[in-house]
């Protein structure tokens, strides 16, 4: 073998070798110095304590983070109404918690009252994108809004691909809808439309189509066929549900808004290392996809490289990400159109 | 006479009572208080005791000058509340009646099975309605127009005000029931006897000496039934959110989990205050009505013997009447339990048999958290219920029994922690025991102590089953040389038992579906098993979710027996 041959062969290799790491962008924290200083630190303070809203968020993250981290014990709990919890517990000089992960409309009051803390999230391989409010959240991943349905019961074809379509006569009685998450949805879509159009669309759901408002689990609703289609739901529902062996399967439409979910350190956390490592952690990819891979949320961004996020991209719907520039005005348009929603105003 | 009207307290007597009044009194002052001035706090997305927080009337304008209140919120939670109480009413009557007052058969298996609807949290009650009721799916359904040859949907709809009216009375008959059935069993028939012996028919003794004789035993629980009924949120938000129906819990819920940002505990301060105000009123109605409480004394010490009634020819059709409620409000909503907990939310077919597994079950006791969250269970219901019974029997006998200066106002704070919506008390308590420098916030303490502010259940209980008792029988122990204390333990705690234990099963079982009080100050170690059952449900396990219900039942099952088995035969009747 010749002297340039060999180079080039050592080069491919070399080539062959990074090119993943490389096209992940993130290769870097494995082999940081910085990172395997944080780890030092991490081990020896032997556990870390996360916040969030729910179970399905945050149970997963014990094993991957524990083979990737050794040592360091995750302790999660997982509430809706944490954010209130938490302003409450640093009010009283109570500091428990060392991360809160959230969806970016639960971090903006904790961080109105200066709970989350400054982080360096460059050492993850990370750029200045992924990260909102002053580099304090780092993005995680993203809940994408489409119709959930009983795929027993409908044939994929009957579905309409426009919100609209489900206004259609055939699918009166059919339809079941969140009422935590129909308002929100409905936010996205005023911002689209306009408020007025968003609320006929509203009260047409509601006083026409007969939807069933519900704050009970629609997976069982839709399951057991008392109804067939529901309007408002996460794509990552639809597959975990599939995953326990339920009919399930999503569709998409137009516009498919997307939920923004985030992960900060919080102010004198009290394992501030483990602390900074699990967030880190958390916005790599190798979080991103094991958390796509069990959990079915995942970074759909544009060039994150998730398959979840081809996957919409194939189907053809608009993805409309909350970010926030749009954060204030669609939460305003939520709000009211839930009185429509939970029938305070008829 | 100052404290005791009989003979006098003693030392320990004093120190007993005295503790126990001051502890009633800040186990229940502090959600009170903390209701009252968070009603006045803002603005919206600030906690009531933040540095910048101030004093405000805009929670109160917001909420009372809002039309929605007055054309909507009002007339249904009149029609929800009235039609609740009456028909929970006449159904747990008449089945505490036929359990402890008549020879009814099985009356032991009928008095665990009428309390199912208790044992089970409301949110998974609430889902087994739906599953059986739904008007396109539910099973009754489906049976009935096969039945029927009926098409469409229907015939029953649980998505309506009657639907919502027969779900939430299903729901509180048991609490209804066990505080009916310690007033009946403690009742001497002996008035019952002479009306019969001066030829008065069964329904004219029935009409003029039972339900007079009865009508403060009767009154409590109304009362509380109204105030109870009035906070229940989660068959509302369940049932009567596809309904449209949108009462005062719900709003109380909607301002707690905004839209958007903070709860915004001013407003719903605001919504509970009317609470406190309806249970005052309810209450000096209720002290007005019962006046000369000696009309009511059926318990001397003279022949205390109570008897059953005998059915004769009604008693298999009364057994079977009990049976097909039981049936209906029982046994198809375990069902539907246990069918989740095997199979999931699938429809049950000869198809599904091979797929039922008891899997569900396995991943719940291997969870790593389980057997901890069941010793917490037990012991902070455990320890709560029996705090809350001493406690209520003894300032139960201090309004009563004394004539004590300030006692009314004790009768109105032990009274008022019904106007108190749990998730308030809740954050009472956690803001509290984050200020106080002991180390209970976090620990199974903070819960058996914040659960221990339903006073007012025991202490009205415990007042009705004394307004019964002749004080002869206290007076005989005092002459005869008994202490205070002595009497206590051997003359009214016995004669009290039914009503005691009673208490202590309604609490305990209330503590351990209790979920909201645990959700707010909850860490992961003071994890109970409803909170659990919570995060199953939420992480769209339904079949754990289902088995943790189903296990909480087999826990609290042997409970009621075992209580049972121990007081009935000091109040078995010949």
């Amino acid at each position: 073998m010749s002297r340039s041959t060999g180079h080039l062969t050592v080069a491919m290799v070399a080539l062959l070798i990074a090119w993943p790491s490389a096209a992940l962008g993130q290769s870097d924290w494995r082999t940081s110095t910085e990172v395997r200083n944080l780890y030092e630190a991490a081990r020896a303070e032997g556990e870390v304590v996360i916040w969030g809203a729910q179970r399905r968020e945050l149970a997963w993250i014990q094993e991957p983070f524990g083979k990737r981290f050794p040592g360091i014990e995750v302790k999660w709990t997982a509430d809706r109404s944490a954010a209130t919890k938490l302003i409450t517990e640093y009010r009283a000089g109570r500091f428990a918690v060392d991360l809160f992960h959230f969806s970016l409309g639960g971090m903006l009051p904790v961080d109105r009252r200066r709970v989350l803390g400054a982080n360096d999230w460059t050492i993850w391989g990370n750029g200045p994108e992924d990260a909102l409010l002053d580099g304090k959240v780092g993005l995680t991943h993203n809940l994408v809004y489409a119709v959930v349905y009983n795929e027993d019961l409908v044939s994929a074809e009957d579905l309409p691909t426009t919100w609209a379509g489900y206004l259609e006569p055939r699918w009166q009685g059919k339809l079941v809808a969140s009422q935590f998450l129909l308002p929100r949805l409905l936010g996205f879509l005023a911002l689209e439309w306009g408020e007025a159009k968003a609320a006929d669309y509203a009260r047409a759901l509601i006083d026409k189509q007969k939807t069933l408002i519900t704050r009970a689990p629609r997976e069982g609703i839709l399951q057991r066929g008392e109804r067939l289609v529901a309007v408002g739901e996460f794509v990552g529902s639809a597959m975990y549900w599939k995953s326990l062996g339920m009919p399930m399967h999503w569709a998409a439409t137009e516009l498919m808004p997307a939920t923004q979910f985030g992960v900060a350190t919080l102010v004198r956390a009290p394992h501030p290392h483990a602390a900074q490592l699990l967030a880190g952690w958390m916005t790599t990819d190798e979080a991103k996809i094991t958390r796509e891979r069990l959990m079915f949320s995942a970074d759909v961004r544009p060039g994150s490289g998730s398959e979840i996020g081809a996957l919409l991209s194939a189907k053809g719907g608009r993805i409309v990400f909350e970010d926030l520039g749009n954060m204030t005005d669609r939460a305003a348009l939520y709000e009211r159109l839930s009185a429509i929603v939970t029938g305070q105003v008829r | 006479m100052g404290l005791s009207r009989g003979s006098g307290l003693g030392c320990s007597g004093l120190f007993v009572v005295g503790a126990a009044i001051v502890t009633a009194v800040y186990l229940v002052s502090a959600p009170l208080l903390m209701l009252v001035v968070t009603a006045f706090r803002g603005p919206d997305d600030f906690l009531p005791f933040e540095p910048d927080a101030e004093w405000t009337l805009e929670h109160l304008r917001t909420i009372y000058y809002d039309p929605v209140l007055y054309q909507v919120t009002i007339p249904d939670t009149l029609t929800f509340v009235i039609g609740s109480v009456v028909c929970t009413f006449v159904i747990a009557f008449s089945l505490a009646w036929l359990v402890e007052r008549t020879d009814l058969p099985w009356r032991n298996v009928l008095f665990t099975l009428i309390l199912f609807p208790l044992l089970v949290p409301t949110i998974v009650l609430a889902i087994a309605w739906i599953y059986l009721f739904g008007p396109n799916a539910g099973w009754v359904n489906v049976a009935l127009r096969s039945l029927l040859g009926l098409s469409g949907d229907g015939p029953l709809d649980v998505f309506t005000m009657p639907g919502l009216i027969a779900c939430q009375s299903v729901a509180l008959v048991p609490f209804v029931f066990l505080l009916m059935s310690a007033t009946l069993r403690t009742m001497s028939p002996a008035l019952e006897e002479a009306s019969s012996t001066s030829g008065a028919s069964p329904w004219t003794t029935f009409r003029r000496v039972t339900l007079p004789v009865l009508r403060p035993g009767m009154l409590a629980p109304l009362i509380l039934t109204a105030l109870i009924t009035l906070e229940q949120f989660e068959m509302p938000l369940l049932v009567g959110l596809p309904a449209r129906i949108n009462v005062f819990s719900t709003r109380i819920f909607y301002e707690l989990n905004p839209d958007t940002g903070l709860p915004i505990y001013g407003r719903a301060a605001a919504v509970a205050l009317p609470f406190l105000v309806i249970g005052l009123l309810l209450l000096g109605v209720y002290n007005r009505l019962i006046r000369e409480a000696d009309r009511y004394v059926t318990v001397t010490g003279r022949g205390y013997r109570p008897r059953r009634l005998p059915l004769g020819q009604w008693r298999w059709p009364a057994f079977t009447a009990a049976v097909a409620y039981v049936g209906v409000t029982g046994i198809l909503p375990a069902i539907v339990l246990i069918w989740i907990s095997l199979y999931g939310y699938g429809m049950p077919s000869l198809g599904s048999w091979p797929e039922v597994s008891l899997e569900a079950y396995r991943n719940v006791i291997n969870d790593p958290v389980f057997i901890g969250a069941t010793l917490n269970t037990l012991m902070v219901a455990g320890a709560s219920a029996a705090l809350v019974v001493v406690l209520g029997a003894v300032i139960g006998w201090v309004l009563a029994r004394t004539r004590m200066p300030g006692r009314a106002i004790l009768d109105v704070v032990s009274f008022a922690s019904v106007g108190i919506p749990s998730v308030i008390a809740g954050l009472a308590a956690m803001l509290l025991y984050l200020t106080l420098p002991v180390a209970l916030y976090g620990t199974v303490w903070v819960l058996v102590l914040t659960y221990s502010y339903r006073l007012a259940v025991t202490t009205r209980m415990s007042r009705v089953g004394l307004m019964q008792m002749h004080t002869e029988l206290e007076e005989a122990s005092a002459v005869s040389g008994g202490r205070w204390l002595t009497t206590l333990r051997r003359v009214i705690f016995p004669l009290l038992a039914p009503t005691l234990v009673s208490g202590f099963v309604l609490l305990f079982i209330i503590g351990v579906r209790e979920f909201t009080l645990a959700m707010i100050l909850g860490s992961p170690d003071n994890l109970v098993l409803s909170v659990l059952l919570w995060r199953f449900f939420e992480d769209g396990s339904a079949s754990e979710a289902s088995a943790v219900a189903s296990l909480i039942i087999l826990l609290v099952v042997p409970v009621i027996f075992v209580l049972r088995r121990l007081v009935a035969p000091k109040a078995e009747y010949g």
